[in-house]
């Protein structure tokens, strides 16, 4: 019907750690992560979206690890060892929960400034772009700036809810 | 203008003062002029804090002026304090928090005690320490009383903490609790009688209400002097010669011996601590056995990190002791209860309290106060005859006997609620069951699964509903909380002799026993509380109903069998009987079978969450570190049972297969 306006929150200026994820380049806003750690056995939980790898023990607490290219459609590659697990803080409701992403290749820490962030683009129904706020421009490079939360939250609880009704 | 009139007056005032030392009538009258004077400038000016302590100020000049005040040195300095402070505020521009007027620290909590104002001996921190300590000694003070009735009374212990409470109130101004602990000091001086244990638990329950009051979180109780009353009309009160013989001996003060040091400390905070000393025990084990596995270890490494290991296991087991507390204030409250239902259903009741220094997780203590008064309640109201001579006739002792009982078995905590009454009715609750449709006529029941059936909601055999008991709320409450607390009740029971609840429970709720079961690659963990049996499987003891769900034939029995490899789709399973393993667990007094792979063993698990985001997961009760460093997950099987039984195939096929059995 009508044009699907993207008014999305248009990324902010700042510090934002950039990703490699087959082949393309990604940023999280620094400021939501808490640490990075080299990939480790990660526990299989069963009956739980295919995106949720399992969990891992971080230093005595049990959080769960997503895997990023699954929740993406990307096809799975072996581990190397440049596979990391990116930990994230993310506001939930119930307060603050602490998740784990895998990613193949932690990059750098940007800073990028306002005037070098556009509003995503329409990719129209073939991709989902809920999550992405803004394209971040450096030189020729584009990074695709991901609001975390939004990747993490939203359709998971619903996979989830969905699965309980199932029952 | 009128900044420079109360300035010149202020400085006026503190020239004043410093020409007066003491307080006497003429000065007083000077200064309550001035302050008046003072206080009628300030009256048009915004800063009404500073014109409170105005007032107050000239309300006692005048007193001690008038001879009114009570204590005239502590109000003069009272007074000279919070002129000095007005000065600053007035003269040197101080706002008005930091001027350090006598009474700003009035308002910390707790409230002053009326009484106490004007009191100069009056410290707001010893009050504070002197409330904290009293509502904490009312506890052993109660256990005391009661043990007056007992056999074992120490008169000697209630006469100190009298004693103390009536010097240290009087210290602080607070007249009517020393009013009432002089009172009952007395009364024990005296020969104490039966009476009196009633008597004192009044005074201890006013003591109570009284410090609730004191500390802000609650109504004034009732007038000292009503309780004073009370206290002289019991001890000269004719003694009846029953009384316990009190030894007079023992009156005399003793050294309790050091007071041990309590620290509070706030409780997430030690979680914290716990935790990480649970990960430092498992990267010391992962430490330790890299060392083991190489051959050009040093003698001294090797010793290091055998001294490193022992720490750790200290460690360990201080952190695990960090949460734990005695039963005992749990007993004490259902002691008082026990006595005051039988003074009310008018029986005569033996209370016997054993293992009161039991430890057990401070939150499962907590919790384990409820199904235990309700326990408790049945036990009175509908275990004990109350007929005594009913009881004579059945040989039974007049006096009815009630214990209760706290033990360690295993890794479990152990609670026993005894009685020797007229225990359960395994015809009447089968009839009552028949009648509320849980049990259909004819069906066969084992003994336990009757006696089981209490607990259903809305349950009652009793036919009058008294103010104690008889409505069938209790029994499903108390076996809610004790699932919730992860544990399990057993009864036992000879009608007309005894009944027992026994109620398992673990020590902690972070910690449980698990059996770690392999399935393809991956572990589980099976709560071992849960776990009936281990079984090896033949061909032949499995069923295949309608080729949609698998049975076990398990004691006479045939219980729903899952493969966890298809529940939870696990890759690499084994699919024979005779090398795999079966866990029958149960929950909710309904059984299934798990089948895995492999047993791998048994061990002590510390239950964490899967994280908010997959926590919630049907038939996944958590995650645990194991020893490894990795996480394995802990099966949830309440959960797990209710699924198989939702999905039932259990009830409406049970008929089919019987008959399949039979033929």
């Amino acid at each position: 019907m009508s044009l699907k306006t993207r008014a999305a929150p248009i990324a902010k200026a700042g510090k934002y750690l950039s990703f490699n994820l087959g082949g393309e380049t990604y940023g999280l806003e620094i400021l939501k992560v808490q640490e990075i750690n080299g990939i480790t056995d990660v526990t299989r939980v069963p009956r739980t979206p295919d995106y949720v790898l399992g969990v891992i023990n971080l230093r005595g607490r049990v959080i769960p690890v997503i895997d990023l290219r699954a929740k993406f459609g990307m096809e799975s590659v072996e581990n190397t060892d440049r596979t990391c697990i990116i930990v994230v803080q993310m506001d939930r409701e119930d307060g603050k929960a602490t998740v784990g992403i895998v990613v193949d290749e932690v990059s750098e820490v940007l800073t990028i400034s306002e005037d070098q962030i556009t509003a995503a683009p329409e990719f129209g129904d073939a991709v989902d772009a809920d999550f992405i706020i803004g394209m971040g421009k450096l030189g020729h490079e584009v990074v695709i700036l991901l609001d975390i939360q939004k990747v993490l939250t939203g359709e998971e609880t619903m996979v989830l809810s969905g699965l309980e009704t199932e029952q | 203008m009128k900044v420079q009139d109360v300035q010149s007056l202020v400085e006026h005032v503190t020239g004043f003062l410093e020409g007066v030392p003491e307080h006497d009538a003429a000065a007083a009258r000077t200064l309550c002029e001035a302050l008046e004077e003072i206080g009628e400038i300030l009256d048009g000016d915004s800063q009404g804090s500073d014109r409170t302590k105005v007032r107050k100020a000239t309300v006692l000049c005048e007193q001690i002026f008038g001879g009114g005040s009570a204590d005239p040195g502590a109000d003069w300095a009272w007074v000279r304090a919070t002129c000095a402070a007005l000065a600053k505020v007035v003269v040197d521009g101080v706002a008005f928090e930091d001027a350090g007027y006598p009474g700003a620290n009035e308002q910390k909590c707790p409230p002053t005690p009326l009484e106490a104002v004007g009191n100069p001996y009056f410290d707001a921190e010893i009050f504070m320490e002197f409330l904290d300590r009293q509502t904490e000694e009312l506890g052993d003070l109660e256990a005391a009383i009661l043990g007056l009735e007992g056999g074992e009374p120490d008169v000697g212990y209630l006469m100190r903490v009298f004693h103390t409470l009536k010097g240290e109130a009087a210290l602080l101004g607070i007249d009517d609790l020393s009013k009432v602990a002089h009172a009952a000091e007395d009364m024990l001086t005296s020969e104490p009688t039966i009476d009196c244990v009633g008597r004192l638990l009044e005074v201890k329950d006013w003591l109570g209400r009284r410090f609730r009051q004191l500390a802000g979180q609650g109504p004034a109780p009732e007038s000292a002097d009503d309780v004073v009353a009370g206290l002289e009309a019991t001890a000269s009160a004719p003694n009846d010669g029953s009384a316990p013989s009190s030894d007079k001996a023992s009156v005399e003060p003793e050294s309790s011996g050091p007071r041990r040091e309590v620290m509070r400390v706030d409780a997430s905070r030690l979680d914290l601590l716990i935790e990480n000393i649970g990960e430092l025990v498992i990267a010391e084990a992962m430490v330790s056995q890299s060392v083991s596995q190489r051959d050009d270890v040093s003698l001294e490494l090797a010793k290091n990190v055998d001294r490193l290991d022992k720490i750790c296991r200290e460690l360990q087991e201080i952190g695990l002791s960090l949460r734990m507390i005695p039963v005992r204030p749990v007993f004490r409250k259902m002691n008082r209860l026990v006595h005051d239902l039988a003074l009310k259903s008018g029986r005569e009741i033996n209370f016997i309290v054993q293992g009161e220094d039991t430890e057990l997780d401070r939150s499962v203590v907590e919790q384990i106060s409820d199904p235990l008064v309700h326990l408790l309640r049945n036990a009175v109201d509908h275990g004990i005859e109350k007929d005594s001579i009913a009881r004579l006739n059945t040989g039974k002792d007049m006096v009815g006997t009630i214990s209760l009982t706290a033990y360690h078995r295993g890794g479990n905590i152990v609670i026993e609620v005894e009685d020797d009454g007229r225990g359960l009715s395994s015809d009447a609750i089968l009839a009552e069951a028949i009648k509320k449709g849980l049990v259909t006529e004819g069906q066969v029941l084992t003994d336990s699964e009757i006696q089981h059936l209490i607990f259903a909601p809305g349950f009652s055999t009793v036919s009058t509903v008294t103010d104690v008991s008889g409505r069938g709320v209790g029994m499903d409450v108390v076996i809610s909380s004790i699932e919730k607390l992860r544990g399990s009740i057993e009864i036992e029971s000879s009608p007309g002799r005894r009944c027992l609840f026994r109620i398992i429970l673990p020590l902690t709720l972070a910690i449980i026993d698990g059996m770690v079961v392999k399935v393809g690659a991956e572990q589980y963990i099976v709560p071992t509380l849960s776990v009936v049996r281990l079984v090896r499987p033949r061909q032949d003891d499995v069923t295949t109903v309608r080729n949609r769900g698998e049975m076990l034939r398990f004691e006479e029995e045939l219980i729903p069998l899952f493969r966890l490899e298809r529940l939870f789709d696990i890759e690499g399973a084994r699919r024979e009987f005779d090398e795999s393993v079966v866990v029958v667990v149960e929950s909710d007094n309904r059984r299934i079978g798990l089948f895995a792979d492999d047993l791998e063993g048994q061990q002590q698990i510390v239950i964490k969450s899967l994280g908010k985001t997959i926590q919630g997961t049907p038939g996944l009760a958590g995650g645990a570190i194991m020893s490894d460093g990795n996480v394995a997950v802990i099966l949830d099987i309440a959960g797990l049972v209710k699924v198989a039984h939702k999905e039932d195939y259990v009830r409406a096929d049970h008929g089919a297969l019987e008959n399949q059995r039979g033929d």
